[in-house]
């Protein structure tokens, strides 16, 4: 098991030159085969954090190296076999269907202007069966719900077939039964051997899903580690600016809003 | 995988492309017999058809045939194609399926250089085509770093909005032009350009307008599945694999160069780009990797049809653009009775 | 993929920047790229002899070669009114013209007053296009140079011969004439015509040669389109400028039209100008009207012009005199005498009208009186 997964090293971003930099000296490691959450509230800078990971935004100083090579010595096409995005949302105002959606996630194993092919579209119905929706590969994406949507994006992701996973606030839309079913498969997908990070303002998906988590707060990473110590009562009574407590129900630890 | 679904998906969607394939190769028969069908269809000797004997005995319906019919087809042919090929792009890549081709300045920066040059430069074809094709892409340009100087919105606002004040911009400036154009020769002549026509085109006309359309017809066809995914979110498209910036440039130029090139020979059609990719959506669905090049077909058969009727239905010549506004106008209608536009709310 | 890229945009860039790389050579014609026959701007039936074969060289400097002269010719384009009047001041007009397109102004149509044949042409609309005039089979069609590139051309791809005039200013009228007289063959017609021209105005320019004083003049165009009234002023270019000049007086609008065409000028420009004469022009409403409205109007009585009484219509039959039409002749004589009458004592409108009419159509007194005279704007007799 390489330890060396994904690290940052010293990483410094700014949106603009003008304004402080979002994210100031930053070390980190990311481990793989594990659940990261980047928890924190609104505004805290984890989106930024997903991007840099996802070698979308550059760094303004510092390293961000993936499996031991720096993010910006790989050309994207590798990229985009070893990392795939499941954005919040996505507003697309035409009618594919959910196949076709979906197979958009083979662009990087196609050649520059190549499409997809028989052996593509099997890999992407596999997809859609891994997250349970294979009986909607014909209907069109503008009339499912928006959990189900949500679970086409992951099978999307997951015909790229990634080593690191990256979700931008996956279960903020979800009912619960939708959360319910998408933490089953990030679970079967970590047991797999996928490495996931997720961004996520809600303790409660952090402390139900991940291994690790970074506590994020006004661009800057209070504590790193494994959630058991890092999600504790006082640091999120900080982060969040409100009397948290959490508490222990049958062995699972659980945010019990006073 | 369970695989009797598995193999029931396959076959099913097989079905479905082989049947979408069969109406593309449709599609492309009719082109091909409109356009020969075409090629006899005129004023001469009288409103019709014009019959075998007469071509093979009468020199000036030959030479009519070749030198005037010919070459016009072929630009109303590519006039189609690349203006509903251009319409599909942008479609996609501002993820909006209510613009035009035209949009971002370029309409009304190719309208402009060609008055600009009808007043002030003699208004010779050579060099209203010239300027025609440079002010398009300056309209391009000029939105381009407008919207970059834009605070807010995302992408694709910044972009609108610049494009629309461009476009305004030009659109004062041709305002001038008309007025201190010469109201017996100039004046007509740009409003004959603004309304479109085909009635001047000869080879050189055609000959002039290829390479553009050419390579810029050929790298959107290539780019065909591509352009599915520059209609997604920059980092959603980047985790994919993409450069979503710079092909989107690619294909933004690649489909203004031919537009601007065909503006410059034919005035201001429009219309084309803006319904044929619907259609071709209604018939194809979604993925550009057949509604491009359906979109392609069905705008060659538009544009063949509406000049057939600009330049058969009435003793004097009707302009294009009229007529593709007019059809164009009444086929949106008719589409957006039928089922509706299904655009996520 | 990068490389893809550049350099796809390279070669995109590179074609797109050529799109005039065809130079279009007027003078001769593009060589069609399937000859069905030979390529020769003659008759469609090439006849050898050559005894009859003459050249026109045009107003666009092209040499148009004929092998005897056209019969079946047609005559179109906008403002066409004034290229027939010229072109029917040679008898052979009506019966070698087969088409003509829009002939009127207003409703005012002189060709089919005089032109027996008028009813068996075959009117064609002002914006027919190359096809439906070669379905006239013309052996010969003539066209103003504007319209070179957009109808000339295509029509000169059927290798049909075409012929441009303009008939636009004194000088071109004596070009485009001599062209005419080739056309039909008839230059001693042509001759007759231009000594017509030469003898009036020269005439004019002797009586004025001793003048001193020109007054200034205003020359007004009236429109009222959609309603809205507007005072236009001609370019310097135009004929309606160079009359005032000839006929001694001194347009006051020389600075103030950069435009081609008709230039809008409001009261006040007009009351700062302060000429010394104003003359109205009006094409579809009748100048007369238009002056009496003017003389009642408070912001015009206060006028210098209008006070001394120096407010005009300007004059015409069919078609007001102020245009480039045949009739140009009228209006700068009719101008001339009114600006200068102590030199034009003897002058008199009549006799000016009659002998125009005789000399240009052959047309007698009785028809002037009957068909001419009733159309008088102006003041006329």
């Amino acid at each position: 098991m390489n330890q060396q997964f994904l690290t940052f090293e010293n990483v410094f971003f700014g949106y603009d030159k003008k304004s402080p930099p979002v994210i100031n000296g930053l070390n980190l490691q990311i481990n793989e085969g594990k659940i990261a959450s980047i928890l924190g509230p609104n505004g805290a800078g984890k989106t930024t954090l997903l991007f840099l990971a996802l070698g979308w935004l550059r760094c303004s100083s510092g390293n961000i190296s993936l499996l031991g090579k720096p993010l910006q010595n790989y050309n994207r096409k590798s990229l985009g076999k070893l990392i795939a995005l499941i954005p919040q949302s996505e507003h697309i105002p035409f009618e594919y269907t959910v196949l076709e959606y979906v197979l958009l996630g083979r662009a990087p194993y196609l050649p520059p202007l190549g499409m997809p092919s028989d052996a593509d579209q099997e890999i992407a119905l596999e997809a859609l069966e891994r997250v349970g929706i294979s009986h909607l590969y014909s209907n069109s994406i503008l009339g499912i719900s928006g959990g189900e949507k949500q679970l086409v994006l992951a099978a999307r992701a997951l015909t790229q077939k990634p080593r690191l996973l990256l979700l931008d606030e996956p279960t903020s839309h979800l009912d619960l039964s939708n959360k319910y079913r998408l933490i089953k498969i990030l679970r079967r997908l970590r047991d797999e051997g996928t490495t996931i990070l997720m961004t996520t303002h809600e303790p409660e998906i952090a402390l139900a899903i991940s291994d690790d988590t970074i506590l994020m707060n006004n661009g800057q990473v209070l504590s790193t580690g494994n959630t058991s110590e890092v999600v504790n009562d006082a640091n999120l009574s900080l982060i969040y600016s409100v009397p948290v407590k959490i508490i222990e129900v049958e062995g699972k630890r659980q945010v019990q809003w006073i | 995988m369970n695989s009797a679904i598995k193999t029931a998906a396959i076959a099913k969607t097989q079905v479905t492309t082989a049947s979408r394939r069969a109406i593309l190769i449709w599609l492309g028969i009719g082109l091909f017999s409109l356009f020969l069908f075409s090629l006899f269809l005129g004023r001469y000797p009288s409103p019709g058809l014009i019959s075998f004997d007469q071509l093979n005995t009468d020199e000036l319906a030959q030479r009519l045939i070749v030198n005037l019919r010919l070459p016009r087809l072929l630009t109303a042919l590519l006039l189609g194609v690349t203006l509903a090929a251009s319409g599909t792009v942008f479609q996609m890549l501002f993820s909006n399926p209510l613009v035009e081709p035209g949009f971002l300045g370029v309409s009304q920066g190719a309208a402009f250089g060609a008055a600009f040059c009808i007043v002030f430069l003699g208004g010779a074809a050579v060099y209203t085509q010239s300027m025609a094709v440079i002010f398009a892409l300056a309209g391009l340009g000029l939105s381009y770093l407008l919207g970059r100087k834009i605070r807010y919105g995302g992408w694709v606002l910044r972009l609108v909005l610049a494009g629309i004040a461009v476009s305004a911009l030009f659109s004062a400036g041709l305002g001038v032009l008309k007025y201190i154009a010469d109201p017996l020769k100039q004046l007509p002549e740009i409003t004959f350009w603004l309304l479109g026509g085909l009635s001047s085109i000869t080879w050189r006309h055609l000959i002039s307008i290829l390479p553009a359309t050419l390579a810029g017809l050929l790298i959107l066809y290539l780019f065909r599945w591509r352009l599915n995914l520059l209609a997604l979110s920059e980092e959603t498209a980047f985790s994919m694999g993409a450069a979503p910036k710079r092909e989107r440039i690619l294909l933004l130029t690649a489909a203004v160069f031919p537009t601007a090139a065909v503006i410059s020979v034919a005035g201001m059609v429009g219309w084309v780009g803006l319904i044929m990719p619907h259609i071709a959506r209604r018939l194809f669905g979604s993925d550009t990797r057949l509604t491009l090049p359906a979109s392609m077909l069905l705008g060659g058969i538009f544009a063949i049809l509406c000049d057939d009727l600009a330049r058969t239905l009435l003793p004097g010549e009707i302009p294009l653009g009229i007529l593709t506004s007019l059809l164009g106008a009444l086929v949106f209608i008719l589409l957006m009775i039928s089922h509706g536009l299904k655009v996520e709310k | 993929m990068k490389k893809i890229i550049l350099s796809i945009m390279l070669i995109l860039f590179l074609s797109g920047c050529a799109p005039a790389s065809t130079p279009s050579s007027v003078p001769s014609l593009p060589a069609p790229t399937n000859p069905p026959a030979a390529v020769e701007v003659a008759q469609p039936t090439a006849t050898q002899s050559v005894t009859e074969g003459f050249t026109i060289i045009d107003a666009l400097g092209r040499e148009v070669n004929f092998t005897k002269a056209p019969s079946r010719i047609v005559v179109t384009g906008r403002a066409l009114f004034m290229v027939l009047d010229a072109v029917y001041s040679f008898p052979q007009a009506s019966e070698r013209i087969v088409a003509i397109g829009n002939a009127a102004q207003g409703s005012s149509n002189f060709i089919s007053l005089i032109d027996p044949n008028y009813d068996a042409k075959i009117l064609l609309q002002s914006d027919a296009g190359a096809e439906q005039i070669a379905a006239v089979q013309p052996d010969l069609v003539i066209l103003k140079s504007s319209v070179a590139e957009s109808l000339g051309k295509p029509i000169e791809e059927l290798n049909i011969p075409v012929v441009y005039i303009d008939f636009e200013t004194p000088d071109q009228y004596e070009r485009d004439m001599t062209i005419l007289g080739k056309i039909f063959q008839s230059e001693e017609r042509a001759s007759e015509v231009l000594d017509y021209y030469a003898k009036t105005v020269g005439g004019i320019q002797t009586s004025l040669q001793d003048v001193t004083e020109k007054p200034s003049v205003l020359m007004l165009y009236y429109t009222d389109k959609d309603g809205a009234i507007a005072f236009n002023v001609p370019p310097l270019s135009w004929m309606q400028t160079q009359i005032v000049q000839i006929a001694g007086g001194s347009p006051v609008w020389a600075d103030a039209n950069p435009a081609k065409g008709w230039t809008k000028v409001t009261l006040e420009q007009i009351a700062a100008w302060d000429a010394d004469k104003i003359y109205i022009i009006a094409y579809t409403a009748n100048p007369v009207e238009v002056v009496e409205q003017l003389k009642n109007d408070p912001q015009w009585k206060s006028l210098r012009a209008v006070k001394e009484n120096n407010l005009f219509a300007f004059p015409g039959d069919l078609y007001s005199w102020d245009q480039p039409d045949t009739r140009w002749v009228l209006g700068v004589s009719w101008l001339a005498a009114n600006l200068h009458p102590e030199k034009f004592p003897d002058f008199d409108i009549m006799e000016l009208i009659t002998d125009f009419y005789q000399t240009l159509y052959n047309l007698d007194a009785k028809f002037v009186e009957e068909k001419i005279q009733p159309t008088f704007r102006g003041v006329l007799p």
